[in-house]
């Protein structure tokens, strides 16, 4: 595959755990050519792969059938993935970093490793579809 | 870090002062059943005292928040139970996302496993 600057792909997913690890081999690639030095390489694996975790879970209710499409565009400046799902949206806060407390729900870390390691996010709905945008700057 | 979910396992190696748990696989959602039947089996072992268990995550290339939650339902069992876990193998980015979580309070992460094994010495001698 040619990388040159700008660039875009994309990519869809069933919602299933584990097809995630696809675009992330594919998105680990397109970056190893374009910054080989990248600092941010994890911190943009794990954003995506929480974003596509949600969407599986939270957005399509793990239905096989539902579709979670994945963006990426990249230009001089930054990174930007673009995620949706059929779902209506979040229905519940992000977990606060800290300790674990809580018996039995020690989920929802998603959005705040999304929050913490992206330099400016976002969601919202477009054309019936949840999605949420994260942005890395390639200087970062 | 191409595929699906990498089947995951918890290989246990014994030690006179701690239990040595190697992580292989990915640490995901399909980590739940193993973590699960590690739990028991730990629960009906080691309930009655106090002990170290030693984390091994150099054979885990992926982690996502699916699997932290895990991870944190298995540490905060085994330190209700007067466990105390160290962990190794973790790469810097994963370090940093436990701290995020909280897991450093409840899970010391060391180099290397020769180096939790001079601190458990140190600490079951004391």
């Amino acid at each position: 595959m040619e990388t040159r600057v700008p660039f875009a792909a994309k990519w869809v997913l069933s919602s299933e755990y584990g097809q995630e690890k696809n675009v992330l081999s594919e998105i680990s690639a397109i970056i190893g050519r374009l910054d080989p030095l990248s600092t941010r390489l994890d911190d943009m694996l794990t954003a995506v792969a929480e974003a596509c975790l949600n969407a599986f879970e939270h957005g399509n209710r793990l239905n096989i059938n539902l579709p979670v499409r994945v963006r990426m565009k990249v230009d001089e400046i930054s990174y930007l993935f673009h995620i949706s799902d059929e779902g209506e949206g979040f229905n519940s806060p992000k977990r606060e970093a800290g300790s674990p407390e809580g018996e039995e729900e020690f989920r929802g870390w998603g959005l705040l490793f999304i929050e913490a390691l992206a330099d400016r996010w976002s969601y919202g709905r477009s054309r019936g579809k949840f999605y949420i945008e994260m942005e890395f700057k390639r200087s970062g | 870090m191409r595929g699906l979910d990498t089947g995951f396992h918890m290989e246990v190696r014994e030690h006179p002062e701690a239990v040595l748990v190697d992580l292989v696989g990915d640490l995901s959602r399909n980590a739940q059943e193993p973590s699960s039947v590690f739990l028991r089996d730990w629960e009906e072992k080691r309930s009655r005292g106090s002990g170290f268990m030693v984390l091994n995550f150099t054979g885990v290339p992926y982690i996502n928040s699916l699997g932290i939650a895990l991870l944190i339902r298995l540490v905060r069992t085994t330190a209700k139970a007067g466990n105390q876990t160290f962990a190794y193998g973790i790469t810097p980015h994963y370090q940093k996302l436990f701290l995020m979580v909280g897991l450093t309070e409840y899970m010391m992460v060391y180099p290397d496993e020769y180096s939790i094994l001079q601190r458990i010495e140190a600490l079951a001698s004391s």
